[in-house]
């Protein structure tokens, strides 16, 4: 929602509503909208429209997926009994409360900095989003020699200091936040270009004027830097609810959901429920059940935050 | 505002790099230029319309899978170029492997996934534990090989290990067993004889104090790599040695038996009272800790001497692991690899019959794999052969494998019918317990839950 | 920086500010050492031996304290013929997915949000939806749909799921709505057309997060293991991250030949990240002067 229609007061927008023009807009819209919805019909929705269908069955013969035996709603049901189920819930849970804000408030506050009168900016930008360039498994290496007890880095030092140096993996309190730590760091470049893009899209007229009215610092930022950068905002959060509630890989390869199952997570129990013992049904279901939360998630995002297009 | 690409370049450019990557999609996916590779003529895209293998051209491409990595990897390879370049095989035809590696995570997902979508290799590499589980896709060997002709040059426990339900499912390749590795020098250092290492329990338990005792040293490790799967191999050993089972007839895990608890007990006490190792959970400890000399024994499998052999100045040997407590009998926890031929559609009788020669030479004329990657050969002719007698490993190792092969004293990772019998997460409650995370009754207790739920449907 | 409107001296006013420009460089380049520093030693590690790498103490500069460092890690990972060919398998792959998605995926945002068109909102709606679908849920069955398209094993059946992703669709959906219609509506004055309004005036304004999105996608798809993986089924055409797991993995003994397999793989990514990155910084500038 850029500031022009803000200042114009009103729907200054594309509004050729004649007759012809809005059948010709209508075909352009769908026009162009084709080659994203063939491919996405195509290779994303109509395998998560096989995966619905498969929910509601069991196979009992992994081998001939055409033996299927209907159960209804019996996964799910299944599903809300299972106490793997729930302690996934709880891990994942617990991740996605320490990596979503940190990731967030880190990523914006590290645009911004960035943002500032510094020298060597572009040795900052590299520097902040290199991490990200690692492909999961090189992550997992890297923070599992910072991480380990008898061997890690950061124990190293800290044995300087203090008698035990904690058990970061092999602790079952401490495991979440060390997988979640080590995920902000791998991941928070990602949030970090959205925000600077963002804040260096904002015009700097507005900035001109605000300081000509005295406000400076951070009234400028409460006042215009935060509302303009709403939108960005809006979509970080999200993403990263989303991306973070599905995570899996840190915990299969560095925990595999130890110590007793401390770090286990929705989506690493779906993957051994489908993929690794080819229970397809049940793992569906789980999918599914994952689906919707992140629904729900997304509507309370939009709601609280709020939609400047609103 | 003169925008530097317009939409029309950028769609040219586009339209270009599609041209590219459709060629080269198109050129044999990607890949005929390797030289360095094997695998010598792809571009056959992994699956078999009927194309090759139906006597018309008399040449036949065997798409072969395997999981070996680290130091067994380079001696698989050299054994299928072998292959290749001497075509051993008794016909006109001309019969080419093309491997494929996948990594050992990921290799049985792939290998499902490939068959459900109709495109599983012609051969593949296959744990024997899996061999139930598998059963419906996989074609049995016998239906392409005369297996009463063959049974004879494989030895009984390999044959064993690959009979299901007294259907021959597949060629045994290898059985890897495991063993107790030991640190001579710090043996001395506790004051032990580094020459006779013990050979029942109490000797066992006498050492393990020694070292706990006199050194700085932890005593044991029950899995190098601090894992699940490693635990279980150990844990099994014992728990059969006292006389206990792991499941019972209908495939209901029966570890919270009075065998199973004891030695969830004793793995406990090893980290608690007894002293012999730190309660933890760290991955790989017991591997840096063996291999630095600050830990004196570890229960690992046959694979574990080429690594050794890479360390320096560490002197170490090798004792059987019957030194259970309570022992009733000699038991070992062993599996092994075989060679399947994947159900697949399209694929001739003919080619199946050559893959399963293919899968026979591989099995019985390869004593490098023996020899080098420390593993015990299926077949008798190795066995007898030089190359195998004269291994490096062969007195350090191997013959007490053999030895233990001709007592009987092997029960293999059991076949069960349903679900992922490697996979770590069936196995972790064993760490748990080790590392002082969860009480015995509890950690059992969660095994079993877990366990029921893999196999079942 | 505001300027002061408080009387002071001009000293002061200099110190003030030094202090403060100061105290911002010490910690943006302290966070960024800080952020470094694990796969410095990751990178440090890669060149030790492997005796040193099962000390547990930790060495950053060998030489320092008389230990030797060693290229056996990366000579053994070079010597391998297939590496060439694997950086180059997926470049292709990365970069064909990278071209696809940014093309179709700008062409939807930009009907979504430029024009208006009935069902407008139920179609993002569903790509929003579809984007909290896990990814793990749909392997079995995309599998087969790639396959019964015979795109097994070949490099479109990678791509093509890949440029499925509703990551970008939302991405630039955000932010082409910010786009202000004042520059369209002159446009359209002028007499353009639609596409030379997408062509024109969209994409060179978009500029910063197109090539944001660009970055995204190209580190993703050159990362992406397992679906590759699965599809690709001839070694020379395994991408580099499948290829370098598959000459060391599983073997922790030589942990040496771990860390060069993770230096390797990442080098070329993040070599051309470098590159990628001026581009961003020149198309930010532009539009930043201009807005």
């Amino acid at each position: 929602m850029g500031i022009s229609e803000r200042i114009s007061g009103g729907d200054t927008g594309t509004n050729r509503k004649t007759f012809m023009g809005l059948r010709k807009e209508t075909i352009e819209g769908v026009l162009w909208s084709i080659p994203y919805l063939a491919v996405f019909t195509v290779f994303l929705v109509w395998p998560a429209v096989k995966g619905l269908y498969m929910s509601l069955h069991t196979y009992p013969n992994k081998f001939d997926l055409t033996e299927t035996e209907w159960v209804g709603l019996g996964n799910y049901v299944e599903l809300f009994q299972d106490p793997v189920f729930y302690n996934a819930m709880e891990g994942t849970l617990l991740f996605v409360a320490i990596s979503v804000p940190a990731l967030v408030v880190l990523g914006l506050v590290m645009a911004l900095g960035v943002n500032r009168d510094v020298t060597g900016k572009r040795t900052l930008r590299a520097i902040y989003f290199s991490p990200y360039v690692l492909t999961v498994a090189v992550v997992a290496l890297v923070w599992g020699q910072v991480y380990s007890q008898s061997y890690g880095l950061l124990n190293y030092y800290l044995g300087f200091v203090m008698e035990n140096p904690p058990g970061w993996l092999t602790s079952p309190d401490l495991v979440m936040a060390s997988l979640a730590f080590m995920t902000v760091w791998w991941l928070v470049g990602f949030n970090f270009v959205i925000f600077l893009a963002a804040r260096q899209s904002i015009p700097e007229r507005l900035y001109e004027a605000a300081r000509l009215d005295g406000a400076t610092g951070w009234r400028a930022f409460k006042d215009i830097t935060l509302p303009q950068m709403r939108n960005s905002v809006v979509f970080v959060v999200m993403v990263q609810f989303i991306l973070q509630f599905q995570v899996f890989a840190q915990p299969y390869i560095m925990t595999q959901g130890g110590p007793s199952d401390s770090s286990d997570t929705l989506v690493y129990y779906l993957y051994r429920s489908a993929f690794s013992q080819q229970q397809f049904g049940y793992g569906a279901a789980m999918g599914y059940v994952l689906v919707a939360i992140l629904i729900l998630i997304a509507i309370v995002n939009f709601k609280v935050i709020g939609d400047s297009n609103a | 505002m003169v925008p530097k690409a317009s939409g029309s370049e950028t769609r040219r450019t586009f339209i270009k790099s599609l041209g590219v990557a459709g060629t080269v999609a198109l050129a044999g996916c990607g890949g005929n230029s390797g030289d360095g590779g094997d695998g010598g003529d792809g571009g056959d895209g992994g699956s078999d319309g009927g194309s090759t293998g139906d006597g018309g051209s008399e040449s036949y491409e065997i798409t072969f899978w395997e999981l070996f990595s680290g130091g067994e990897g380079p001696i698989m390879e050299s054994i299928v170029n072998k292959f290749n370049e001497e075509q051993p095989l008794d016909t006109s035809a001309e019969v080419t492997i093309n491997r494929q590696r996948t990594p050992w995570n990921e290799y049985y997902n792939k290998l499902f996934t490939a068959l459900s979508g109709g495109q599983a290799p012609d051969m593949a590499v296959m744990h024997a534990a899996y061999l139930r589980a598998w059963a419906g896709g996989i074609d049995p060997i016998g239906q392409y090989a005369d297996t009463g002709s063959i049974q004879s040059d494989y030895t009984e426990s390999h044959w064993d290990l690959v009979t299901v339900d007294g259907t021959v499912n597949a060629l045994p390749m290898d059985m890897h067993p495991i063993g107790v590795y030991y640190n001579k020098d710090l043996f001395e250092q506790a004051g032990l004889d580094p020459e006779s290492p013990p050979t029942n329990w109490s000797e066992f338990e006498a050492a393990g104090n020694a070292v706990a005792q006199n050194t700085d040293a932890a005593a044991f490790t029950q899995s190098p790599y601090n894992d699940g799967f490693g635990s279980f191999r150990t844990w099994s050993s014992w728990v059969k040695q006292q006389g206990g089972s792991l499941y019972d007839d209908e495939w209901n895990p029966t570890f919270d038996s009075e065998a199973g608890m004891n030695i969830a007990q004793l793995f406990s006490d090893m980290t608690g009272d007894m002293g012999w190792a730190p309660a933890t959970s760290e991955d790989t400890w017991g591997n840096n800790a063996f291999q630095n000399g600050s830990c004196a024994m570890a229960m690992n499998g046959t694979w574990y001497v080429a690594a050794l052999s890479g360390v320096e100045d560490l002197n170490w040997g090798f004792f059987e692991p019957t030194v259970g407590p309570n022992k009733q009998q000699d038991k070992v926890w062993a599996d092994g690899h075989s060679l399947v031929l994947p159900k697949k559609d399209g694929r001739s009788d003919a080619k199946s019959e050559i893959a399963a020669q293919v899968a026979h030479w591989m099995t019985t004329q390869n004593p490098s794999w023996g020899a080098e990657a420390g593993h015990l050969p299926a077949a008798n002719s190795i066995y007898e052969s030089d190359a195998f007698q004269n291994s490096p490993y062969y007195d350090k190792t191997l013959n007490k494998y053999v030895e233990m092969a001709e007592d009987g004293d092997y029960f293999y990772h059991p076949k069960v019918p349903n679900g992922d019998p490697n996979a770590q997460n069936w196995y972790t409650w064993l760490v748990d317990i080790w590392a002082h995370n969860a009480e015995p009754q509890a950690g059992v207790q969660s095994g079993i839950e877990t366990v029921s739920n893999g196999i079942s449907e | 920086m505001p300027e002061s409107t408080q009387s002071r001296s001009l000293g002061a006013y200099l110190t003030e500010d030094a202090v403060r420009s100061a105290l911002l460089h010490v910690a943006l380049y302290g966070f960024a050492f800080l952020m470094a520093v694990p796969y410095l030693y990751t990178i440090s590690r890669s060149f030790q031996p492997n005796r040193l790498l099962r000390d547990p103490r930790p060495y950053w500069i060998p030489p320092l304290v008389g230990e030797p460092i060693t290229f056996e890690h990366y000579r053994y990972l070079l010597d391998n013929t297939l590496v060439v060919q694997w950086t180059i398998n997926t470049f292709i792959i990365a970069g064909g997915a990278t071209i696809l998605i940014v093309a179709i995926d700008s062409m939807i945002a930009f009907s979504l949000t430029r024009l208006d068109w009935p069902g407008q909102g139920v179609v993002m709606g569903i790509i929003l939806a579809s984007f909290m679908v896990p990814y793990y849920m749909n392997i079995v069955p995309l599998y087969q749909i790639v396959s019964d398209l015979g795109l097994i094993n070949s490099y479109w059946g990678v791509i093509m799921p890949a440029a499925a992703s509703p990551l970008g669709v939302f991405l630039l959906y955000q932010f082409f709505r910010d786009i202000p219609v004042e520059y369209e509506e002159a446009a359209r004055l002028d007499g353009f057309s639609t596409f030379q309004v997408y062509t024109r005036i969209i994409l060179p304004l978009a500029k910063p997060i197109l090539s944001a999105l660009a970055l995204f996608m190209f580190v993703y798809n050159w990362n992406a293991f397992l679906w590759p993986l699965l599809v690709l089924s001839n070694e020379t055409a395994y991408t580099l991250p499948i290829g370098l797991v598959n000459l060391y993995q599983g073997n922790i003994d030589t942990p040496g030949l771990h860390m060069a397999v993770a230096i390797l793989g990442s080098l070329p990514l993040f070599v051309i990240y470098l590159i990628f990155q001026g581009q961003i910084v020149r198309a930010v500038q532009m539009q930043g002067a201009t807005g």
